[in-house]
């Protein structure tokens, strides 16, 4: 990247500490990586979101107020609610609290609008007691981070759909779906890439030239036309659950071409160098070679292609979901979510239903931090 | 711009009053003291200059239709600007402000006046009637129409076994025409039908009774030798799919393809320039057989212009003033954005109320046998019907406008009050007991099985032009409270329509409540299968009962019954006794036997009208599919100023 | 050359060929019976279909045949640009895409230029002002084109450009211009609509260009030429305009086949949410009603393009850079 600035003061730093020994000389290959990763402070950012994000998608139940599938009728389409502790005289107040609403329509354009209450404010509270649910899926409880400890009073972090369902609620819970089917689909990627990879690098000849063209033929088409033809595809009497696996598997399909090239490419490198002589020569199968000896040996590249492929699988489901050929209700995710917020009166009378899409952006953004900071990290020897 | 006609009488005029509302024949107008003198659209000045066509005393007919305006007499000129969904998606609109019919309903939705036809005549049985047409009355191509139009449509398309291999019953049944005199058609048929008329000028407005033979009898097999050889050299393997390439019962449909600039009409407007998937053009008609009071050649519009957005892109049009007129697809939920941009966007938005709300049928004639074992069941479809909270349905998204009721249609002579009450009181307790009672025990989770213990889901798909996903979202938590599992899917119309054609879907909701004279028309509105766009179960039934149980499958006794009551129906004169008692049982069969679940009805329609759009009907009744829309309300008389 | 443009043409033949296949085989596998659907479309509406009407229906489409045999009908037909009837549309799918052609190509094209047009300079500037506040704005706003949906940016600009400046939307013309003959008002017309297309489908891809620019200068300015080019005292921007980004160009170009594919495949779903008169609306109308017939062709048509773009891009490239032939 940046080698002339750097050069003249590696030499420098070489010399002076030549004499002792270092601790890089000592550390594993995954220490290296983990200090270099360190000093890039994008990856380390997108490292802290996505440790959020997956707070989120464990603690989903205990974060969000109320359960994702429950309508608050008294509060339909209504805007966010930001708590507050300044009262309307400027005085602070605590604890915070949400502004009582009441509903009026207006007459002549039949807007419902909500308007404040002077007299009534709604205490927030942390750990709240809520609807009862399983913690990690079973510890029973009903204690939730945050909520509203007035009796009657309600708070909307991100506001309500047009059926009064907690938006903020719903978009953590979509975490799940949305997070799970980028995970599960990398995983299938991963697997597909690292053995048809595997399988072309490690024999090479003409399984390595067929290999290629596919590769070749796959990136030569354009994959969103593709992923909807097959989406479409899938029988409309299909459960939620069997669509969003089967959404899965498909926007894995054309997703392994990436790791796949890497697996061949360093095999190919690795083939010749002498561990691999040496467990030939002692007896070790092929697949043991494999999977023992060569593919640690270049893991690293594989989990920077990974962090890449995520993001693109990530949106890649919801651009289907938006355009209803993914996943659907009740399976919630970020894509699901925006399928409602999609039409011109969403925009216009609800426009916070548009929030999924900054969730959708900020893990695509942690992504892709990870990403080029792991980039920079897999080859710990260079610089 | 010219100054509008001086000598000008308007619907509100009391002198000018012919035997029809709001129009007068050519004898009327000279009663009533009008003088006219014809004059057109200086978009035809150079065409008649050059001589291509000839003056519009030639082309008008000699009895030409007088049409009262309902502001004033207009000026020529301007397109009007219009949006469908696509070229068979939400096009009926467009088509209804153009189109002709033999008869026509005139905007109180009740008196049907003359249109095509001057006048008929009934004979005293009802089973033939005699229409007597315009002398002079020409095709768009400038060819006489006339009475043998009338007779090549019966004889040669209806009753062609090579084009229509089981003919159609909608005009009567077994229908003939023949020819009396020039101008003079009777129409027959073996059982009485005093319904026809009615029919014509409403859900039958869009099929009209003629066809031009000189266009056509080129590539119809019994007039030309050659009609199966030039369709081959054509593309197609006989004359008879040539022939239906071309031509459709449909008349939006002649219009999608080049063709329609061939295919004469009596429309107000003729496609000018080859359709796209984007857009179609249509010219004012230089051959319309209507003036106004002051003699002015109808239509006053040059151009219609129609494209094709998506639901989303129709909104933004309208609010960005793009739009002259839209009545069908504006939804209720648009709304607040659509009034709030109002004056931005120089448009009115009248809100006649609307004769339906949404409504569910199950497919009791389901192909699967198990989901038919369910849906047939009457108490499946009655704890439905309880775990319904339509008065919540109407807050969230109806904006409190729309009235909770059960399916029934409004304003009939024969109904009582507590019909729209039936079965609809919200009770979740009952609904369950139902269920419990069927034998679908709930599961571990929550949900209710089939008898047997294997999973049940209802898969509904539906088409977000007749519902919002909000209806669905509260629905289907409607169907979970009470244990039933619900795979909601949104499917395009097109998509919903076969699957209803095919029984394939669970629910069916493609049913628009049809006002009396429509049922008048038609009864079939109101027996299975309810509708001939997209059946909501029992077509096997009706084909068991049409062929005298030789096809299909056997109906239940109360679907029996309702054939045979919808058959004598058509033969007795509306309003008599026998009429109000048909009606009466067949209310009842439909409440009994819950065939369609109602949710919220006589939700308002908004309909958007530009501010330099005039000669608009202020006061509608209602503006229905099964009325054709803006048919009753005359938009050939609309003028942009 | 003409060995190397023989073999890449031969390649891209093969890949046609393929391409074709799995086109028709996604319009195989359409869920239900198709001789069944195809008999309801064509059945008038409420008429009840028989069996015999769906087994003519069967023969007329020659799905009585095996696959194979299906196939090679619809592979000939296609070679003659008859890719059957739409029944959506009810006319020749050649006819219905021919339509939509020029405009998607149109998009792609303007889209193509876009991205390179603003990538080159920012990503110059970027690398010669290395780590200025230029540049990390630069990089943050190439990091937001990446990870912004296509389809929200779409839905926002649209809202926006019609809200705030009354621009009409829906296709790539007012509806004043839509029928009239072409004059400069038309073409401002289409420019003025092009400009949110363009920017949704370019974000992502000018913001990959601006990185691989960068990087590709920074490689070039550390070289020994530059620093001689210095000491013999050309002007700086003659001297950066003269050799690294020259030089640093050839591997930006050599993307293009890549970047083409991309643009194209995010296409429908821009010009679905805009309801852009290009192929992307009708092909997912065709995917959702089950319009096998143009959707197939239509797929078939996405990958063709691409590949076709790429076989071009190839062609470009070794009539820019020989040396790539010896490769």
């Amino acid at each position: 990247m940046d080698a002339s600035a750097q050069a003249p003061r590696r030499r420098w730093w070489l010399f002076r500490r030549q004499p002792k020994i270092r601790r890089h000389d000592l550390a594993s290959q995954w220490q290296l990586m983990w200090w270099k990763f360190r000093r890039h402070t994008l990856a380390m950012i997108g490292m802290v979101l996505l440790g959020l994000f997956a707070a989120m998608v464990i603690f989903a139940e205990f974060i969000s107020p109320y359960p994702p599938f429950e309508r608050n009728p008294a509060y339909v389409a209504g805007a966010p609610q930001i708590p507050s502790v300044i009262d309307e005289n400027g005085n602070f107040r605590w604890p915070p609290f949400v502004q009582g609403l009441k509903a009026e329509r207006d007459k002549k354009t039949l807007r419902l609008n909500y308007v404040p209450d002077p007299s009534v404010k709604w205490d927030v509270g942390m750990f709240v007691k809520g609807e009862p649910y399983r913690l990690l899926g079973f510890i029973p409880t009903d204690i939730k981070l945050f909520g509203v400890t007035t009796e009657g009073g309600f708070m909307h972090l991100f506001g309500t759909d047009f059926t009064g369902l907690d938006l903020f609620s719903r978009t953590i819970h979509a975490a799940r779906a949305s997070l799970g089917v980028g995970f599960v689909g990398v995983v299938i990627s991963f697997i597909l890439g690292a053995a048809i990879g595997g399988v072309a690098g490690y024999f090479g000849g003409w399984v390595d030239n067929i290999v290629m063209r596919l590769i070749e033929f796959i990136r030569s088409i354009p994959t969103l036309p593709i992923w909807l033809a097959l989406a479409a595809m899938l029988p409309r009497d299909w459960s939620p659950l069997a669509t969003y696996i089967a959404i899965t598997v498909i926007l894995s399909l054309l997703g392994w071409t990436w790791l796949a090239r890497t697996v061949r490419s360093k095999l190919l490198a690795t083939r010749q160098e002498d561990f691999v002589l040496a467990a030939r020569l002692s007896g070790c199968s092929d697949t043991r070679i494999i999977v023992r000896h060569m593919l640690p040996s270049f893991m690293s590249y594989l989990i920077v292609d990974a962090s890449i492929a995520f993001p693109e699988i990530l949106l890649a489901e919801t651009s289907l979901s938006f355009l209803g050929l993914g996943l659907r209700e009740p399976v919630e995710s970020w894509g699901v979510l925006l399928f409602a917020a999609q039409s011109i009166r969403s925009i216009d009378q609800a426009p916070w239903l548009m929030i999924p899409g900054v969730f959708v952006i900020i893990a695509v953004l942690a992504f892709n931090f990870l990403g080029d900071g792991l980039r920079d990290a897999a080859d710990p020897y260079t610089r | 711009m010219p100054a509008l006609a001086a000598n000008c009488a308007t619907v509100a005029d009391t002198t000018a009053v012919g035997a029809f509302p709001q129009q007068l024949e050519i004898e009327e107008a000279a009663a009533a003291g009008l003088t006219l003198t014809y004059s057109d659209n200086p978009l035809f000045a150079d065409d008649v200059a050059s001589g291509k066509l000839p003056p519009v005393a030639e082309r008008l007919p000699e009895q030409p239709l007088i049409e009262l305006p309902y502001e004033s007499c207009g000026v020529y000129g301007g397109t009007i600007e219009g949006t469908s969904r696509s070229a068979e998606s939400g096009s009926a609109d467009i088509l209804s402000w153009r189109q002709v019919a033999l008869v026509q309903m005139a905007d109180d939705l009740v008196t049907i006046v003359p249109n095509v036809a001057r006048s008929w005549k009934w004979n005293d049985t009802f089973t033939a009637v005699t229409f007597e047409l315009r002398k002079g009355h020409k095709w768009s191509d400038g060819a006489p129409f006339g009475v043998d139009d009338v007779v090549f449509y019966f004889e040669d398309i209806v009753n062609n076994k090579d084009l229509s291999p089981e003919p159609t019953q909608e005009w009567g049944k077994n229908a003939h025409a023949k020819k009396i005199d020039d101008t003079h058609v009777e129409i027959s048929f073996d059982e009485p039908f005093p319904g026809l008329l009615t029919y014509m000028a409403t859900s039958g407005s869009y099929f009209t009774p003629f066809a031009p033979k000189h266009y056509f009898e080129k590539m119809h097999g019994a007039y030309s030798a050659t009609a199966d050889a030039d369709a081959k050299a054509a593309g197609y393997d006989t004359w008879a799919k040539r022939f239906d390439a071309v031509w459709d019962k449909w008349m939006d449909a002649q219009t999608l393809t080049a063709t329609g600039l061939e295919v004469p009409t009596l429309e107000s407007h003729v496609l000018e320039i080859e359709p796209t998937t984007e857009q179609r053009l249509f010219k004012a008609n230089p051959y319309y057989f209507k003036v106004d009071s002051a003699g002015q050649q109808l239509p006053y519009i040059d151009r219609v212009h129609e494209r094709f957005l998506n639901a989303d892109l129709q909104l933004l049009a309208i609010l960005n003033s793009e739009i002259d007129f839209k009545a069908q697809g504006t939804t209720l939920q648009n709304y607040p954005t659509m009034q709030e941009s109002s004056e931005k966007g120089g448009y009115e938005i009248l809100m006649p109320p609307g004769a339906s709300g949404p409504v569910l049928a199950f497919n009791i004639t389901h192909k699967d046998p198990k989901l038919r074992q369910i849906y047939s069941d009457l108490r499946f479809r009655t704890a439905i019907s309880h775990a319904i909270n339509r008065q919540e349905i109407d807050q969230v998204s109806y904006f409190d406008l729309g009235t909770p009721t059960q399916a029934l249609p409004p304003n009939l002579t024969f109904s009582k009050p507590e019909d729209s009450q039936y079965l609809i009181d919200f009770d979740l307790d009952k609904a369950n007991a139902l269920l419990d009672e069927m034998g679908m025990a709930k599961g571990s989770d929550g949900l209710r099985t089939y008898p047997d213990g294997s999973p049940f889901t209802i898969l509904w798909e539906y088409s977000s032009q007749f519902v919002t996903p909000e209806f669905v979202k509260l629905m289907s938590d409607y169907f979970k409270s009470v244990g039933l599992n619900v795979n909601a899917k949104e499917q395009t119309s097109e998509a919903t329509r076969e699957n209803a054609k095919a029984a394939t879907s669970d629910i069916n909701m493609e049913w628009d409540i049809p006002y009396e004279p429509t049922l008048i028309a038609d009864i079939s509105l109101y027996t299975p299968y309810y509708s001939e766009i997209s059946p909501l179960f029992g077509i096997g039934w009706k084909q068991w009962f049409n062929s005298d149980g030789a096809e299909g499958e056997e109906p239940p006794d109360w679907a029996k019954e309702m054939f045979e009551l919808a058959t004598e129906w058509k033969t007795v004169l509306p309003g008599s006794e026998r009429y109000m008692q048909i009606g009466r049982r067949l209310i009842d069969l439909n409440l009994e036997n819950l065939t369609i679940i109602g949710t919220v009805g006589s939700i308002p329609k908004p309909i958007i009208v530009k501010n330099n759009l005039h000669n608009v009907m202020r006061e509608m009744p209602t503006v229905h599919f099964n009325f054709g829309y803006i048919y009753p309300y005359r938009a050939e008389q609309w003028f942009l100023q | 050359m003409t060995r190397f443009l023989m073999r890449r043409l031969a390649y891209t033949l093969a890949t046609l060929l393929l391409v074709s296949l799995v086109s028709f085989i996604i319009i195989q596998a359409a869920p239900g019976d198709f001789a069944e659907i195809y008999a309801a479309k064509k059945a008038d509406a409420g008429a009840v279909i028989s069996a015999a009407q769906i087994a003519e229906v069967r023969r007329e489409l020659g799905l009585d045949q095996p696959w194979y045999v299906q196939y090679g009908t619809w592979l000939a037909n296609a070679a003659r640009g008859d890719f059957g009837q739409s029944w959506t549309w009810r006319r020749p799918v050649g006819a219905v895409i021919a339509e939509r052609l020029p405009l998607t190509l149109a998009i792609a094209f303007a889209t193509l230029v876009f991205m390179y047009v603003v990538s080159i300079p920012i990503g110059v500037y970027s690398a010669v002002r290395r780590y200025s506040f230029g540049d990390h704005a630069a990089s943050l706003i190439g990091y937001l084109g990446l990870a912004i949906p296509n389809f929200l940016l779409a839905l926002v600009l649209m809202y926006l450009s019609q809200r705030y400046f009354g621009q009409s939307v829906g296709g790539l013309f007012s509806p004043q211009y839509s029928l009239a003959p072409w004059s400069w008002e038309k073409l401002q017309d289409l420019l003025q609509h092009l400009i949110v297309p363009v920017i949704v489908l370019g974000t992502s891809g000018t913001a990959f260009l601006i990185r691989a620019m960068r990087a590709a200068v920074l490689d070039e300015l550390d070289r020994m030429y530059v620093l001689s080019a210095k000491a013999s005292g050309l002007s700086p921007m003659q001297l950066l305009l003269r050799y690294p980004v020259r030089i640093a160009l050839v591997p930006i170009a050599s993307t293009l086949g890549w970047r083409l594919t991309y643009v194209i495949s995010g296409a429908p779903i821009v010009g679905v949410v805009l309801s852009l008169p290009d192929m992307g609306p009708l092909f997912l109308n065709s995917l959702l009603n089950q319009d096998m017939q143009l959707a197939g062709a239509l797929i078939f048509l996405y990958c063709a393009l691409t590949i076709i773009g790429t076989f071009l891009s190839d062609v470009l490239l070794v009539a820019l850079d020989p040396r790539i032939r010896l490769e």
